[in-house]
This record gives C-alpha cells, structure tokens and sequence, in this order.
C-alpha cells in the first residue's frame, strides 16, 4: 500500500480513518493533524464515515470529540449502534440550536451552558429545551468552545457533524463564505486531526471549504435504471499519494464497505473495471439472504443452547400460512422470527437467556452471536419471500435445525439440507467455490486433488477450480501474505473440513454437503471446483453479507458464518483449517461471499489481473490440497440429504453476483435438482468464466454487486491493487 | 425487547409493505420527508399514517397548509375513511394570505427604505412579519401537548409553509432557522412527523433536507396510458432499509404496496 516514496508522511505515522477500505484509498489514512472533508448528499454515510473515523481513536485509546449540528446524539447512537462499544467513548457535543422561542429570553452562550459527554452517557430522548431560556448557537461561541476543550482534554480526533448545519443555523450575521473560511482556518489552527462533513446535492458546486481542507473524501448516490449506486473518492488528498479512483460502497451495520476491487467509471458511472469472477450474468439472485443468515444464527443458538421455542413456534406458524397460500401471513411470522433471533443475540449478548452450551463449537458459536448483536442493526431487513415451494422447503429446513428440545446442538446443523438456489451461477464465482472448497476439503480430504482434476475446467479456468482451494489454502496457511482477515474466512472453512473429512470426499456429509453441496454431493470431483457456490448471492442485507471483503470488515462476518459445531475433525486438523459449518456451507452458497473473497482474488488475477499474483495462488491451492488431504476427517455423518443438495449450491458460486443485496429478493432458484445440476455446472463452468471476462459487469449488477464484491473480494489483494495499479496520483 | 429503552421503537406507517420496507416502520419520535410531486400520493401517504395512529388511540394532527381540510374530507371519502378524529390546524393561506402577502410587500419596500438608515429597526419588523405562521403553528402545538400530546403529525406540505407562511425570501437564514425550529419541537414532544414537500432544484439544499432523518420519494410516471406509481426509500437513518423503487398501487382500500 503506501509507497512510502511517494508520501511525505509515512503510513505508519498516518491516522487511521477506521475503515479498512479507505485507509487503502488513502494510501494508510489521514495526515495528521489537518482538517480533511467528507462531502456527499444527505443519506450518503457522512456520519457514519465520520464516526467510524472517531471509533478507531477511541480503540486506539485516544480521546476524541463528536461535535453535532444536526444529528441529536440520542439518534447518532441508535443509528450507529454497530459501532458499539468503541462509540459510548466518543465524547459528544450537542450544539443543535434549541427551539426557538418567540418570547425573548435570556441569551444564554452555548460554551457556558452545553457540556461534553460521552455517547454512553447520552440519555434515549432527545434533550429537552429548557423551559425559560434557550440556547443559541454561533460559530464563535462554538470556536471558543473547541479551542477550550481541546485543550484542557486533549482530543486528539474531532468530527464537525456537519459543517453545512453550521453554516446554516449558526452563522446569523456572518457571511457564509468568510465565516466557513474562518472556521476551516480555526480548525486547521487547532492541530488536530478533524474531519468535517459536508452536505452538497451538486457534485461540482465550489465551496471555500472545499479549498481549504487538505483533503475531500466524496460520497457518491446515482440513480440507474432505478438502483441506487453508491461510490466513494477521494478527490483530494494534499501530502500523499492516493487511489482516483470511485469504488462502490454499501452501508453496512459497522460502517461503510467499499468494494476497492470495483471501479465507477465517473462519466457513465457504470462499472468499468471489476475482477473477472465478480459478476456471472446469468446468474440468479440466489437463495434468499435472510435464509442463509437466519440458518447460521438459528445453528448458532442452537449450538449455545438457546432457548428456540418461540422462533420454532414463529416458523412453523411461517410454514402453515406457506401451506395455505397466505404469504402476508408468513411474512409476518417470519419478521416475528427474525426479531426473535435479534432479541435473542442481545439476550445472550448481555449474558442472559445463554445457557450452558453444548457440544464442540459453541464457543465460536456464542461469539459470533455477540459479534451479531454487536452488529445487529436497527429492526430486521425486509425479507423478500421466496416463491411458495422454495419459502417451504427453507422454512422446513430451518425447523429442522432448532433440536426438539434438548437436542444436541451440532448434529442439527450438520443436517441442514444446503441451499438448493445457488446452482445456476455456480460456475461463475470463482469465489463461491473457495467455500465449498472448504467444505469438501473436510469431507474428502484425502481426495481433494482429484476433485479438483476432476474439475474439467482446466484447460479454460483453470484458475478458477484451483483458485478456490488456493484461496481457501491460501488464507489457511500458506499464505502468510498481508492478509489478515481472509484467514479468519479461511478459519471457517477449514472447520468444515474437519468434520467432514471422515466422511470422504462423496459424502462428506451432513454439514460439508450443507455447506458445499456441490462438492460433498458431486463431489468427488467436481465439488471442489464448483464449490464457489457461495457465489450466489451474497450480498443480502443480513448480517451474512457476502461481505468478506478483505478489506473492510469481513473477518466479524466471515466469522459468525461458520459453524464450528462439528468439531468432530482431530483438534490439530481443526486447528489448522477453520471449521466450517453447515450452515457456513449455506451462507457459502447464498451470500456469502466472503470467503470467498480471499479465493476470489487469487483467481480473478490470472484471468483478469485483478492483481492478485498467480503465483500465490497456486501455493496456496497447493496448500489446500495438503490440507485437505490432512483434513480427511472422519464424517459426523453421512447425510444423504445433503449430497443431492450440495450440487446445486455449486453453480451458485455466482457470489459476484452483485445484485441487491439487500433486497434478496431475487431468485429463488429452484432447488431441485442438485445432482444434474452439477454435472452440468462442471462442464459449463469453463464457459461461464470466458464469458465473464469477456463481459463487463452490467451496471445494475455493479450498484448492488459491488458491495458485496467489495467485501469479498477486496481485502488482501487491494491495498496493493489499489494503490499501485490505479495509477497512483499525487493529492497535489 | 429492550427497543424502546435503546430508542430503536417503531412505528408503524398503516402501510404494510412500506413498513416491510422500512424493516418494521419509521424510528419513532423523528421527522420524516415525503416527497413527490403533486398527484404522487404524499397526502394520502399522510393519512394512511395518521389513521394508523388513530386505530392504535393515538393522538394525530395534520397541519394542512396546501388543501382545505373540508376538501381532504371530501377526497378520502371514496376510501371509506373517516377523519372525523383527526385533529386539523387549518394553516391554509385563504384570504388572510393576500392580506398578508400585501402587507409583506410593503414591508418589503419598506426594508429598501429603512435599510440604509436603521438596520436593527428594520430587520425586527421583517422577522415579525416572517415569524407569524411558523410562530402561530407552534404555539398552538405547544397548547395542544399541554392535555394528550399528539404522537402523529403530518404537515402537509413544507414547501407550502415556506411559500405562504414563513416569508422569507429576505432571509433564508431566518427560513431555516424556523424550521429547524418547527422540526425540533416535535421531536422534544416526542411526535413521529411526516413532512411533505415538492421535490426540490437539485441545487437548493432546503433545510428539511437536512435536518429530517428519513426521505421517502413518490413518484409516477406514465407508461402509454397507464400510470405507474413507485415508492422509494432514499435515505433513512438507523435503519437497514430496502433501497429499490417499489411499484404501488392506489386502491378503493388506500395505497397498496407490493
């Protein structure tokens, strides 16, 4: 990343901005001490962006100041609730003015009557203006408070949240442009590293601000053919090379994800590079998201231990009003069950409704449900219903999951049948076959090589079936390389392994096959490379997002995907590869992407230079073959359920699939027929990747696309990616 | 659910897919836009929120500022509703604002006059003048949440009140000021607001732009002869939301989202 040459600051001495994407872009982050801007139109992430800025201080230890101008703190903190706990110690300013009162009433100065408080502090209502004063607010009295609180604490990162409020309501009787000026000039003076935000509908419009800050992060929203488009850039950054330019982004619950392996062009704003396994056209929208994540959170209590009557109770009432055609019904119940799986995350989260966990895995199991409360958003995502036969099949399935009552947790989810949707895309992702590598490693072990041979696609895609088992070596062990974060991907997949290793390469079983269908199920050879299944769709608004990207924040979703339960495979074994669970098989399918991601990026390069070096590819799936062939663990179970289902989450690999994650709605695929599927998927697959290459991203798929691409795909490879292939340009 | 101790309640807008949408309806106690061009719903939209409000005893006011409460009766009757227990604050123009449009113009003049010589004496009478209406909606909210303070309200249109109401085309400072004001009080209530605007010059940044927490958009547009509806959620704080344009549907049973 930061070519130190090339930046008068060196990285190291550069101040993160707390997002793992930007930083790449930023070549290490923000130069110390100087005001920088993030500019957008409202709704674009400015807030967020700019508390995730404040978050990494406080995990850095230092004290930092949020001063806000439009957001009342009691709604900053619900609205950022997935930056907890690092946002309780962000010490916050409320200078919103009070409702203005007719009747005159004593001024009162803000500086002397408002003081700093921590987030955590903050009550859940709104302040209350008082009864007989209110409280003006001016630029001047906001100054001197600043100047007064920096230095008596010490901030060593401050928020203006936002400057255009200020200009607005604060500026009475200044000159709006001398005022900005002299307000960007007191914060340059002040010599702390300060990040305001500015509100701008127009993409060109000429501010002072914006010729003082020493750098301008902007926030992108378009509109085409009806999906929204979203993308981040820096458009100035004085002292240091930097990333020109736009790359996609989506909101997510931590924060903001920018997908660095996609680039928006910034005329036709569509997609105009994009590595090569990112996007299978043909492919469907795979299984609906809020499935797949329900089945990891719902095997994860289960593991725990969880009370699950309630959410049983919610589903099968989903399954009744399925059978009787009343979806408004199920869609009801199934909400229900989504907001019971929350509640149940914060219970336990807060050490309540937990109760003594059973079986190997639940650890990782309770973390990850602390990890997803932690996350957990505002409300449920709206669920898109499936079609009537697939919304059942999902519904039994994930009944099947919750134990009657004492039921051990990790035989459940192993049986989990794996997603039937995915099929279609299968060949395209590359990434999506990195998971089910995972998955049938475990099973197979011993013969994962000869999956992969097996694989027809050599001689077109090579890359591609291998890619998938580099990845996941790759992150594994061989490579030590840079990335951090794929490894926990990696992590998961490997526990899949181990469980199924014993199992053999054809049926690995019940969790490799709900994991990687195609592989366990087809598998013996094929699977591996059509594993990527986890193409299909990763992206949905649930946790599970396909999000791995390497570069943001993938490692907490990577996590919480993979059920560990099994635990079955030889400590060491396990140790070494990351479990991977049934349900992480799924997500695998659907909408995880992420592990993929880090496979992705292995392969993507060779067809597509998306940079990553071939070379480590190869290691890595050398490793994985290793791997896996260690792995052979002894099946949990044989589950013939999965086998059949395993093959159509191949063709999902898709994951690239940039569609709307948030929507899920897209298409169910019909599960059906996993076996013939898969056949055909392997002898396609090499097609489908010449056709990727060949075809751009379409836009539409980009907008949605991208985010979970980002996720996935960007992580280890795009630093370096980032900076070096876009043509790196001077902020000056 | 500790939802409402972490100030995540929700409230429900009477449209089932919208609350879908919406991932279980509006974060409670803020303000919302509803944009959209005439014809596109936003009153209807309004409605359907309040009468929600009403069916779960709640306490609702809309404001109307663009239609003659007597009219909005008349146009909701063919749905079947009744608004008899909607409390109304007529903020309709009527004859009072040419009076008052008269009198603003002859203060107006009477800034060009007066600013060279008295600039404090000048600049009061011009807030006076521009106060009143946002002023006189104000106060009568604050009387009202005095007994059963509402938890509804729907100010039909905000670009209307800027236009009749707050003149102040002299300062748009002072335009701001006010409502940031005006959306301020009803959050300190407690109130969930729907404000209602004509899409704005792309240019402008019209304060409730800034200082709502939501946006939905309406729009129509016209297909050979059909004309279709969509709703979309352009931003929305806090809460994981559906992103796409949605297509809806007006029916004898109020709007209808997929």
């Amino acid at each position: 990343m930061a070519t130190p040459q090339r930046s008068i600051v060196p990285s190291s001495d550069r101040v993160s901005t707390g997002n793992v994407g930007l930083d790449a872009m930023l070549e290490g982050g923000f130069v110390p001490r100087r005001p920088y801007l993030i500019v957008g139109p409202s709704g674009t992430g400015k807030t967020t962006l700019a508390l995730q800025f404040l978050a990494e201080g406080v995990r850095a230890g230092e004290r930092v100041l949020l001063v806000t101008l439009e957001e009342p703190p009691n709604e900053a903190r619900v609205n950022h609730r997935g930056l907890l706990p690092a946002l309780d110690a962000i010490e916050v300013f409320d200078a919103i003015p009070d409702i203005m009162r007719y009747e005159r009433t004593p001024f009162k100065d803000i500086a002397s009557v408002r003081a700093v408080v921590p987030f955590g502090k903050v009550p859940p209502k709104i302040r209350q203006t008082p009864e007989l004063s209110s409280v003006e607010v001016t630029i001047t009295a906001l100054e001197q408070m600043l100047r007064s609180e920096v230095a008596r604490k010490g901030y060593s990162r401050i928020v203006i949240d936002s400057m255009t409020a200020l200009q607005y309501f604060c500026m009475k009787g200044f000159d709006p442009v001398a005022g900005a000026q002299t307000f960007l000039r007191f914060v340059s003076d002040l010599g702390v590293t300060t990040v305001l935000t500015v509100e701008s509908p127009l993409e060109d419009a000429d501010t002072p601000e914006r010729m003082l800050a020493r750098g301008e992060i902007r926030l992108f929203r378009w509109e085409l053919d009806g999906q929204s488009v979203r993308a981040i850039g820096v458009e100035k950054f004085r002292g240091s090379a930097h990333d020109v330019r736009l790359h996609p982004y989506r909101i997510g619950p931590k924060g903001i994800d920018i997908n660095l392996a996609v680039t928006i062009s910034r005329d036709t704003r569509q997609i105009i590079e994009a590595p090569a396994p990112t996007v299978a056209p043909e492919v469907p929208a795979g299984p609906t998201t809020p499935f797949a994540s329900l089945e990891r959170e719902v095997s994860d209590f289960v593991l725990v231990g969880a009370p699950l009557e309630p959410l049983r109770a919610e589903l099968e009432g989903a399954l009744v009003a399925t059978a009787r055609g009343d979806r408004e019904s199920a869609q009801g119940h199934l909400a229900r069950a989504a907001a019971i799986t929350v509640d149940l995350a914060h219970a336990i989260r807060s050490g309540e409704g937990a109760s003594v966990p059973i079986g190997p895995g639940a650890g990782e199991a309770y973390q990850r449900i602390r990890d997803r409360a932690d996350a957990s958003r505002a409300g449920v995502p709206p669920f898109g219903l499936p079609e009537p036969p697939i919304l059942k099949g999902e519904l039994e399935r994930l009944i099947e999951l919750i134990p009657p009552r004492v039921a051990p947790a990790s035989p459940p989810p192993a049986p989990t049948p794996p997603p039937p949707p995915v099929v279609p895309t299968a060949s395209d992702h590359a990434n999506v076959a990195p998971r089910p590598e995972f998955v049938p490693p475990a099973e197979p072990a011993p013969e994962p090589e000869p999956e992969v041979e097996p694989v027809p696609e050599p001689p077109i895609e090579p890359a591609t079936e291998p890619a998938p088992e580099p990845g996941i070596e790759a992150e594994t062990e061989p490579v030590p390389e840079p990335r951090p974060e794929p490894e926990p991907t990696a992590a998961a997949t490997p526990v899949a392994e181990p469980t199924g290793p014993g199992t053999g390469p054809l049926e690995p079983a019940p969790v490799g096959a709900s994991e990687e269908p195609s592989a366990s199920a087809e598998p013996s050879t094929p699977a591996e490379s059509s594993p990527p299944a986890p193409g299909l769709e990763p992206e949905p608004a649930s946790g599970g997002e396909p999000v791995p990207a390497p570069t943001s924040e993938p490692p907490t979703r990577h996590q919480p995907v993979p059920e560990p339960p099994v635990a079955p495979a030889p400590p060491s074994l396990i140790d070494l590869v990351p479990h991977v669970t049934p349900s992480a098989s799924r997500d695998a399918h659907r909408a995880e992407p992420p592990p993929l991601p880090s496979l992705h990026a292995p392969e993507a390069p060779p067809p597509q230079a998306a940079g990553v070096p071939s070379a480590e590819r190869k290691p890595a799936a050398e490793a994985g073959a290793k791997k896996r062939k260690k792995a052979p663990a002894p099946k949990r179970r044989p589950a013939p359920k999965t086998a059949p289902a395993p093959p159509a989450p191949a063709p999902t690999p898709v994951r690239l699939a940039p569609r709307a994650p948030e929507a899920a709605p897209r298409l169910p695929e019909p599960i059906g027929s996993p076996a013939a599927s898969k056949p055909i998927e392997s002898a396609e697959k090499p097609k489908r990747r010449a056709t990727r290459k060949r075809k751009a991203p379409p836009v539409v798929a980009a907008t949605p696309g991208p985010m979970p691409i980002g996720d996935l795909g960007s992580p280890p490879p795009p630093p370096p990616a980032t900076e070096d292939a876009p043509s790196t340009e001077d902020g000056r | 659910m500790s939802a409402a101790a972490l100030g995540e309640e929700r409230v429900a807008t009477g449209i089932p897919g919208l609350d879908r949408m919406l991932g279980g309806g509006l974060l409670a106690h803020r303000p919302y836009l509803v944009t959209g061009s005439t014809g596109s719903g936003k009153t209807l939209l309004g409605l359907t929120f309040l009468l929600e409000g009403l069916r779960r005893g709640e306490e609702v006011l809309l404001v109307a500022v663009d239609e003659p409460p007597s009219e909005i009766v008349e146009n909701v009757r063919s749905f079947g509703w009744d608004l008899s227990d909607v409390r109304t604050l007529e903020a309709n123009p009527g004859t009072h604002a040419i009076k008052r449009n008269v009198a603003v113009q002859e203060i107006r003049t009477m800034t060009d006059l007066k600013s060279m010589r008295d600039l404090s004496q000048e600049s009061r009478r011009a807030s006076d003048a521009e106060d009143i209406s946002i002023q006189s909606i104000q106060l009568k909210l604050r009387q009202q949440m005095g007994g059963r303070p509402f938890t509804r309200v729907v100010v039909d249109s905000v670009t209307s009140i800027r236009r009749f109401a707050v003149k102040s085309s002299v300062d748009p400072q002072a335009e701001r000021t006010e409502i940031q004001s005006l959306l301020r009080f009803l959050s300190e209530c407690g109130v969930t607001a729907l404000i209602t605007a004509t899409p704005s010059n792309a240019s402008v940044l019209n304060p409730e732009e800034v200082l709502t927490r939501g946006e939905i958009l309406l729009t129509r547009k016209w297909i050979g002869d059909r004309s279709v509806r969509q709703v979309k959620i352009v931003r929305m704080r806090g809460c994981a939301h559906d992103p796409e344009r949605r297509p809806f549907a007006i029916t004898p049973q109020g709007i209808v989202l997929g």
